[in-house]
């Protein structure tokens, strides 16, 4: 013990000391809680030619036994209020765009909902219903024509009222109801207009536009039987824009398109991390080597000052690498592959010359180089797993070395190296 | 939503003194209340998932922790600490000075640095109890530990003061 041990002890004791209790402890954490839980993570992904394939969150109607009524209508003979809602054994028919049913053959799910999101190129998103027994509830599944990837839905727990379904994206708000069901929508307390059934909507699906949390919009179903039900409309807030001061956004992505769940992803960073909020991320490369998928790019959490070199790949593995350098020459990502050699992945800086490896402190640097145009100049090399003193060296365009760097310091994050 | 009741009753048992960590995280009354109760939301939300129940307090240690890191990105730490209190005589003053000044010099540390600082010297939490709770080594709370103790005795107002000693093994 020393004397500022002794006076910080005194000193912090003293502060909170001087803390009253709150008045109302409980008051704000529900309200708080809904409105976390509306907070959609956000994967960005960059590219300007890349395929893009959009990924949602889907977050479940808030219900509760006050904010829902349940509605007969005058002179129904026989007034079944759950008659219509959503057995996830026997879903209801599929609305929408039609897809090759092969695109969801991995997919442990039901859709009930398919929206094409690029006019261009054949991007979907398939709203439904995850049947996995491990992963049960509201899926969003991203799924795109040419690209033959499994992709892992997001998932959320299904809403304990399955007569109305609602999906928030970025401004944009989904509601599935049964097949005939009328689906309305009221924003500012204003009266409520028809949101199935026309422009891209089919029946039983609504969609609209929302800007921002409209604490008095909601939602209104009519049932075929007469049944309407009411809900409070779940809100879209507005993602985090301040973006760590390291991401990477002059790096072009590179490689294919996103090949692994970015959802996944930034589960899988905040569980390594311990964070607890919402997650981004973005793809830098995207590429395959011997059958492994894989993505490096950078994660980062709200609130965090820097973003980190992160990378996953098909199998589910994640790596979390250090915090990424300001404007840095060279990332470096490693994958087990449960062979003999870990997968190196080194992705230099758009524009920079080749990159050498050298498995140790003394060797002699060789070129990295696969010949495959689809590499986009990064290096992949099959690493010793043992390897502690390896380097990389970074060229200019004009083959002056610019970098030599042991792949530690490329790898090495706060807890580990990788 | 409706509140679980367990959840209710671990918020109206343990909020008062989780309150006096957030205040000592975030240097302020209100900042405090507010990081709080956004630990608790997560808290709640995460609720279901939580096993060890007897590891609740650890949890939202942990939630406080990361949670404040946006706390500081929206203002500067200096503006955030709250004022010392006014000291009713000037005699008693030679340790409430110092405490201003050390507690001022809390408000410019690292966010990282001053929780380390509040879960070893408020909290009593072991070096290796702190790495557990923040998922780091403990190799890291160890040198973060040592180079807050620095910074805080490089504070202008501390640099002389023999009651500011840095431990063994510690230097500037």
């Amino acid at each position: 013990m020393s004397p500022i041990d002794d006076e910080l002890r005194a000193l912090l004791s003293s502060r909170a000391g001087r803390v009253d209790p709150a008045p109302d402890p409980l008051g704000g954490i529900e309200n708080r809680a809904r409105g976390l839980r509306r907070r959609r993570i956000v994967s960005s992904v960059s590219g300007a030619a890349a395929v893009v394939v959009a990924v949602a969150v889907a977050v479940p109607l808030l219900v509760s036994g006050s904010g829902s009524t349940a509605v007969r209508q005058p002179g129904d003979p026989s007034p079944t209020p759950d008659s219509v809602a959503l057995d996830p054994q026997a879903p209801w028919a599929v609305r929408g765009e039609q897809i090759e049913p092969h695109l969801l053959d991995d997919c442990e799910c039901s859709p009930l909902y398919v929206r094409k999101t690029s006019p261009d190129l054949a991007d979907y998103q398939v709203y439904g219903i995850s049947t996995s027994s491990t992963r049960p509830g509201l899926a969003t599944i991203p799924t795109s024509v040419g690209n033959l990837v499994k992709h892992t839905p997001a998932v959320t727990p299904l809403p304990d009222d399955l007569r109305v379904l609602t999906w928030v994206e970025p401004q944009r708000l989904i509601v599935v109801a049964a097949p005939d069901a009328l689906v309305e929508y009221s924003s500012e307390g204003n009266g409520f207009q028809q949101i199935s059934d026309v422009g891209q909507a089919p029946k039983g699906v609504g969609i609209v536009p929302i800007a921002a949390e409209d604490p008095n919009d909601s939602i209104r179903v009519t049932e075929a039987d007469g049944t309407v039900v009411t809900e409070p409309a779940p809100d879209w807030t507005p993602p985090f824009t301040g973006t760590p001061v390291n991401v990477l956004d002059t790096w072009v992505h590179r490689g294919d398109a996103q090949t692994v769940s970015g959802p996944d992803l930034i589960q899988a960073y905040e569980r390594a991390t311990g964070k607890t909020g919402h997650g981004s991320y973005r793809s830098l490369y995207d590429g395959t080597h011997n059958g492994l998928r894989f993505t490096i790019g950078q994660a980062w959490d709200d609130g965090e000052a820097a973003a980190h070199t992160v990378a996953f790949d098909s199998s589910g593995t994640f790596f979390l690498g250090p915090e990424t350098p300001r404007d840095p020459w060279v990332l470096g990502a490693v994958f087990a592959t449960g062979g003999a050699r870990d997968l190196l992945v080194l992705l230099p800086r758009p524009g920079a010359g080749r990159i050498g490896y050298s498995p140790d402190a003394a060797s002699a640097f060789g070129d990295v180089a696969s010949g495959r145009s689809d590499l986009d100049a990064v290096g992949l090399v099959d690493r010793d797993p043992r390897a502690q003193q390896d380097r990389v060296q970074v060229h200019r365009g004009d083959d002056s070395i610019i970098l030599t760097e042991g792949i530690a310091k490329l790898t090495c994050g706060d807890k580990e190296c990788g | 939503m409706g509140m679980d009741k367990a959840f209710e009753e671990y918020v109206v048992a343990r909020s008062a003194a989780l309150l006096r960590t957030a205040y000592l995280l975030t240097g302020n009354r209100a900042d405090a209340e507010d990081l709080l109760q956004t630990a608790l939301a997560k808290t709640y939300l995460a609720w279901d998932r939580i096993r060890d129940r007897d590891a609740l307090d650890g949890y939202v240690r942990r939630t406080l922790v990361n949670t404040q890191t946006s706390f500081w990105r929206r203002k500067r730490p200096e503006s955030l600490y709250d004022a010392p209190p006014e000291r009713p005589s000037r005699d008693a003053h030679a340790d409430a000075d110092l405490h201003d000044a050390l507690w001022t010099a809390l408000g410019r540390l690292g966010r990282r640095q001053r929780a380390i600082v509040v879960l070893r010297y408020y909290e009593d939490l072991s070096e290796a109890e702190t790495a557990s709770l923040l998922g780091i080594s403990v190799g890291t709370v160890k040198s973060t530990t040592s180079r807050a103790l620095v910074v805080l005795r490089q504070d202008t107002s501390l640099r002389d003061d023999p009651r500011t000693t840095l431990p063994t093994g510690v230097t500037a």
